[in-house]
Order: C-alpha cells, then sequence, then structure tokens
C-alpha cells in the first residue's frame, strides 16, 4: 500500500477511534512530527463535521418550515389575578368543564374502525413515474418489468424487481410505487420505512410519500401518528391537504 | 407519545420523531426561554430549535439511550447552555441564528484541533456530492451505522467494499471542497455572524 494510502487509512482509523492504544500513541507522535499529516488530519475531521452539519441543517429547514404551518404562540400571559378579576369566569369555567367531560366521554365511547377507514382511503398510486412505451420492442430491462408488473397489478413481482433496483440506487418515484405495493401486499412495516426514506432523503414526492405514510399507520392502527401526519399535511395547500382534513374529520 | 417512544421514532428516521418532539415542548420552552434571558420570541425560537436539532443529534449519537431524566428536563438543559454560550460569545442585543448554535456545538463535541472551519462550503459541496456517497457518509458519520451495517443495506459486497468506497467518497468530497477554496480557510465564527466580540 502506498505511504499516501497508508496515512489516509490511519487517519480514517484514528478519527473512528479504532486504532489500537500503541497505534494511537504512534500516530500522535507523528502527528506532532509531520505538519502535512497534521493538515490532512485536520482537513478530514472538518470533512466530517461538515457532512453533520449538511444534515442537521436540512432538518433545519424542515423544522422552520414546521414552524411556519404551527399556531402562533399566545401573546403575553394574563396573570392568574386579572383572569379571577373578570365578572363571568365562575360560569363559563363550569360551561366548558361540562363540555370537556362530555366530549371525554364521546371520545372515549366512538368506535374507530381504523382498518375501514383505510379501505375507504386508500387508492393505489397510479404509475405516473415511468409510463410504458409499448413500442413492441423486445428488449426489455428490469427497470421496464418492474413498472409493467405494477401497473398490470402484479404487486408480488413488482415488489421483487423494485427491491433490486433500490438496493442499488433509490429513486423518489420507486420507493413512492414500492410502499404501495408494499401497502397492496400486507407488508406494511416495509411500506412505511420506504415512505420514511422518500420523505427523509427526497424532495420529490413528499407529499404522496407523507399521506401514504399516514395511510400506513392507520392501517396498522396506530391512531395517534396517523392523525399528527395528517395534521402536518392537511396545513399544506395542495390537493393532499383536503384529503388528509376529511380523512382527520373521520377519525375524530 | 412518551419520551423512549419519541426518541425511539427519532432513531428509526421516522420524520414523526422529530416533528413530535419539536411540537410538544415548543410552546413551554420558547416561554420559559423569552422569560430566562427576557429576549424576543425570535430570539427564543432560535435556541429553541438548535437544542431540538442538538437533542437529534444526540439520540443519534446514542446519549439518550440511557437517559435518566425526562426528555423535557434534557432538552431545557441544553437550552440553558446555549444562552451560557452566547453570554460568552456574542453582544447580547444580537439575535443569534440556529446555524450558529449548531456549528459552535460541531466544534466542541469533535473535539477538534481548531475550532474555525467553513462548514458552510463543506455542507454545499457534501448536497452536491450525488448517490451513493451522499447516503453513504450520512449513514456512517451522521447515523453512526457501522460498515457492516451499511453493506448490508445499501447492497455492498462485503464490509471491506463499503469501507473501500467511503474511503472514496471522502476523497471526492475533499477534492470537491479544495475546488472551491484552496485550503479550508479558518474563518471566525462570530465574524461570520457579524458579532462584537468583546475584548
Amino acid at each position: 500500500m502506498s505511504k499516501h494510502l497508508n496515512d489516509t487509512d490511519l487517519i480514517h482509523r484514528y478519527l473512528d477511534r479504532s486504532l489500537t492504544d500503541q497505534e494511537k500513541e504512534l500516530f500522535e507522535a507523528r502527528l506532532q512530527k509531520e505538519p502535512a499529516l497534521k493538515t490532512m488530519c485536520q482537513e478530514h475531521q472538518q470533512l466530517i463535521k461538515g457532512i453533520k452539519y449538511a444534515h442537521l441543517q436540512d432538518k433545519l429547514e424542515q423544522l422552520r418550515t414546521l414552524e411556519s404551518k404551527l399556531p402562533d404562540l399566545a401573546g403575553k400571559q394574563i396573570s392568574l389575578n386579572q383572569f379571577a378579576r373578570q365578572p363571568y369566569w365562575k360560569p363559563l369555567a363550569i360551561a366548558a368543564s361540562i363540555t370537556l367531560i362530555a366530549v371525554t366521554l364521546v371520545v372515549l365511547n366512538r368506535k374507530e374502525d381504523p382498518a375501514q377507514l383505510y379501505a375507504k382511503y386508500f387508492d393505489v398510486y397510479p404509475n405516473v413515474i415511468e409510463p410504458i412505451d409499448r413500442d413492441g420492442s423486445d428488449e426489455i430491462s428490469k427497470r421496464t418489468l418492474a413498472f409493467q408488473a405494477y401497473e398490470a397489478g402484479d404487486y408480488q413481482q413488482a415488489s421483487f424487481l423494485f427491491n433490486e433496483l433500490l438496493a442499488k440506487k433509490k429513486e423518489p418515484g420507486m420507493l413512492l410505487l414500492q410502499g404501495n405495493s408494499n401497502l397492496i401486499l400486507g407488508n406494511t412495516v416495509e411500506a412505511r420505512n420506504n415512505f420514511i426514506t422518500l420523505i427523509n432523503d427526497f424532495d420529490k414526492y413528499d407529499m404522496q410519500g407523507k399521506w401514504y405514510l399516514g395511510l400506513s399507520y392507520l392501517k396498522e392502527g396506530n391512531l395517534k401518528s396517523a392523525k399528527l401526519i395528517l395534521w402536518e399535511l392537511s396545513d399544506t395547500e395542495n390537493s393532499y391537504a383536503k384529503k388528509a382534513k376529511e380523512l382527520l374529520k373521520e377519525i375524530d | 407519545m412518551t419520551d423512549i417512544e419519541i426518541i425511539n421514532l427519532i432513531k428509526k428516521g421516522d420524520p414523526l420523531g422529530l416533528s413530535t418532539a419539536y411540537q410538544v415542548f415548543r410552546k413551554e420552552f420558547i416561554h420559559w426561554m423569552m422569560r430566562f434571558k427576557k429576549c424576543g420570541e425570535e430570539d427564543a425560537r432560535e435556541h429553541y430549535q438548535a437544542a431540538i436539532l442538538i437533542v437529534y443529534d444526540n439520540v443519534h449519537a446514542g446519549k439518550l439511550d440511557n437517559l435518566l431524566c425526562s426528555l423535557k428536563t434534557y432538552i431545557f438543559g441544553i437550552g440553558k447552555n446555549l444562552t451560557m454560550q452566547q453570554y460568552r460569545e456574542s453582544n447580547r442585543q444580537n439575535t443569534l441564528k440556529a446555524e450558529f448554535f449548531v456549528q459552535t456545538y460541531l466544534h466542541e463535541e469533535a473535539e477538534t484541533f481548531q475550532t474555525d472551519a467553513n462548514l458552510e462550503i463543506i455542507s454545499r459541496s457534501f448536497n452536491k456530492l450525488g448517490e451513493p456517497c451522499h447516503e453513504l457518509l450520512d449513514q456512517y458519520y451522521f447515523k453512526r451505522k457501522n460498515m457492516i451495517q451499511i453493506a448490508s443495506e445499501m447492497g455492498y459486497k462485503n464490509f471491506e467494499t463499503a469501507k473501500n468506497q467511503k474511503y472514496k467518497c471522502m476523497e471526492r468530497l475533499r477534492k470537491m471542497v479544495f475546488e472551491i477554496t484552496d485550503t479550508l480557510p479558518a474563518i471566525d465564527i462570530a465574524g461570520e455572524f457579524g458579532i462584537n466580540i468583546k475584548s
């Protein structure tokens, strides 16, 4: 191994903390004596920080987007004394308590059927990702076979082929259709992971990913999580927002 | 949702985890920060966003695996530390952005030789890297997965192949950054954010 490659390997292992104690001691001694090696090591360390920063920046943007959709925080908070001085607070407080008890009783007694709701709202996402060009050509790639199978409703075959293709390269459209295939096949956990990867790693089909993720939670009977993601979606301005609002009303 | 459920969701990469954590503690934290620091809502919000991101990173680093306090206490504790940072570094009248706190946190966390680095340039270059490098490096350095896991999940032949790919990706990133700058410049963090450091 050339010296440069060896040093690169040592730097990686040093920063990953996988050198033995003896190797570490020798390496640190070299860092003191070899400015070029020290510079290489510092650069590598900065690159690692930059990679982490890129990930956190992306999350910060998501938080800021979420913040812009949340209700304003209450303005100046009134003190308990100010609240108590209002002449009409007592009857209002009593009325509010009665309403709260009544609503709680209704909520506790309602029968939720997440499976029925899921069945009502789930529509398989059409293949608008890669429409099949039926030109009669004999040569068909694995990719074409996968989309063909999906269009034909052979979700087992489609899922198998999408899996192989996604293992080589993740694509947003393919993740969306793979998630749909998994939902239809009853592989809800895999479907959920497909949508989560889609939402986390890509901007394209973000709304669709969230909608189907919400449906995945609904299918699992996880109403709390379904509501949270649908609530987030309902606050956007697109066709999925309307669907999310309708579904939230039915859940509630 | 319990603290452990939120932490587990974040660890799994479910966007619901971060989103829930953010919404659950938001109002209380921001109001508390406004009283504690005697600052406006915008300032408090920047602190909160930075605190949530630091918690998010700590979850992935495994630091919350055996959390002895509540998640709320943990987040508020980080918030308090951030205010100390600001008092050390800046003119108190300025609103520091969440980016400042995150960059400072990364410098401290890495026990670096030097405290200055152009993280913005590296971050931009990293986002231009393309696949599989972007995902591989993100999985390894941010999500702290080991090379065996990454090899399995990303479909590499074995651990060695994945490790070699990682080396190549880091070298590509290093070259990209060097195309922008001859050396990684030492940039004064305070200066970059227009802050006057008290002498």
